[in-house]
């Protein structure tokens, strides 16, 4: 088996002697003998190779890959200055001050460094209108948040009653030294009358007692 | 027509023996190769018009058909333009050439299976203006000849790809064992055994074509 396998390689088979054998050799030289010409010329090949140098040799990589990542950074650096040029969104910053005290490292909540007043994060309006609502809700939520008794709130009531009979006694009094003392200081100038309506409208019996006394002390500067 | 016919021969018979007279002088092959290199296509087109008629009848052996024969040719030839830079003087330029044609024919053919029965249309004759007629002083002997010379196309045509290109080279370009093993890349013991087994392919064709059409 072997040596015929060699035998075969070794030699080159005719075509045999048969029918078939004759035939393949006819038709084989019918064939060789064909005279072929092709109609290609020189102006077909200089044209294609024209238009293949115009269409362009194939591109490396990072021939195109280099205009596409221009492409795609134009595009992320469009969209984040479109995003930044809209209106800003709050954000809702935790001050400081309210921050728990989270562990940091070995030290302790007395050592986690306190930002002064100043730099503490302001809080925006709508921040602030938030916590208002917020806290609003939550007192809805839990109904009345005063602890007071029936029988305080009553005595509370009664010395609040008290505290105004007096200082209904006693203002009118307090008008008349007030109005004294200024008569006897007019020489002292305006900025101390000032000073005194500022505190008198500071004072518990209001604002129609700061009134009269305002007028009072014009009439007595001379105005 | 006979002219040109005339011609072509000429050119032909120079293509065969071309690689020996040309070798070693300033016309060579490999010499033009060069000059095209630095950009002279003049001297590419001497190196078209001395082997075109090789590359065309290679082409249309392995394809049957004369219209894909001559885009094989130049899709040939303008691939060795494009690929100039990678040709090795190791080999000869024919050598380098006829392994682009056959690898051309050879993929076509792959990716041709559907024209399969138009070329065997054509083969038969249904399309018999395409071909050239070879005209003959006997009658009998003319279309006997012809008669034979169709069912091995047939045959060489329903053959793989790479059992006809082993024909196309040994038995009908009449190419030598060595060059053979280089156009395909392997060694002359491989060209053998290939050439043999497609010798066997084309004898079981040939029988099974005359058994269907007597």
């Amino acid at each position: 088996m072997i040596g015929r396998w060699l035998r075969e390689r070794r030699e080159e088979p005719a075509w045999g002697s048969d029918e078939i054998g004759r035939v393949v050799k006819m038709g084989l030289d019918s064939l060789r003998a064909e005279s072929l010409s092709p109609q290609t010329g020189i102006e077909h090949l200089r044209r294609r190779i024209l238009a293949e140098s115009l269409r362009g040799a194939p591109r490396t990589p990072w021939a195109w890959s280099v205009p596409a990542a221009a492409s795609l950074f134009l595009l992320a650096y469009w969209l984040a200055g479109s995003v930044r040029s809209s209106q800003p969104v709050p954000v809702l910053e935790r001050p400081v001050a309210s921050a728990p005290n989270e562990p940091l490292g070995i030290a302790g909540p007395e050592e986690v460094p306190r930002f002064p007043e100043s730099a503490t994060h302001v809080r925006p309006d709508r921040a602030v209108q938030f916590a208002a609502v917020a806290r609003a809700d939550r007192e809805e939520r839990r109904g009345p948040t005063n602890l007071v008794s029936v029988e305080e709130s009553a005595l509370v009531r009664s010395d609040a009653a008290a505290l105004a009979a007096q200082a209904a006694q006693e203002g009118p009094a307090l008008i008349q030294e007030e109005q004294a003392a200024l008569s006897a200081q007019t020489e002292d100038g305006d900025e101390e009358q000032i000073v005194l309506i500022n505190n008198t409208e500071d004072t518990e019996t209001g604002a129609a007692a700061a009134v009269e006394l305002e007028t009072s002390a014009n009439v007595l500067v001379g105005g | 027509m006979d002219d040109r016919e005339a011609k072509e021969d000429k050119v032909n018979a120079a293509s065969l023996v071309g690689n020996v007279a040309h070798s070693g002088s300033m016309d060579s092959d490999e010499a033009l190769v060069r000059q095209a290199r630095e950009g002279d296509f003049g001297a590419f087109e001497r190196l078209f018009e001395r082997h075109r008629v090789m590359v065309y009848r290679i082409a249309y052996r392995m394809t049957g058909r004369k219209d894909d024969a001559e885009d094989l040719t130049q899709d040939a030839f303008l691939k060795a333009y494009q690929n100039l830079h990678r040709y090795r003087d190791e080999a000869r330029f024919t050598t380098w050439l006829v392994r682009i044609v056959t690898n051309l024919a050879t993929d076509r053919a792959r990716m041709a299976n559907r024209r399969h029965s138009l070329e065997q249309q054509e083969a038969t004759g249904a399309l018999d203006w395409m071909t050239v007629g070879n005209a003959q002083e006997d009658p009998a002997e003319n279309l006997e000849r012809e008669r034979v010379g169709r069912l091995i196309r047939i045959a060489l045509a329903e053959l793989p790809p790479h059992h006809r290109t082993m024909i196309v080279l040994r038995d009908l370009e009449e190419k030598d064992y060595q060059e053979i093993s280089q156009i395909v890349g392997t060694t002359v013991g491989g060209v053998k055994l290939r050439v043999l087994r497609a010798r066997r392919a084309l004898r079981d064709k040939v029988a099974e074509l005359m058994k269907r059409t007597p």
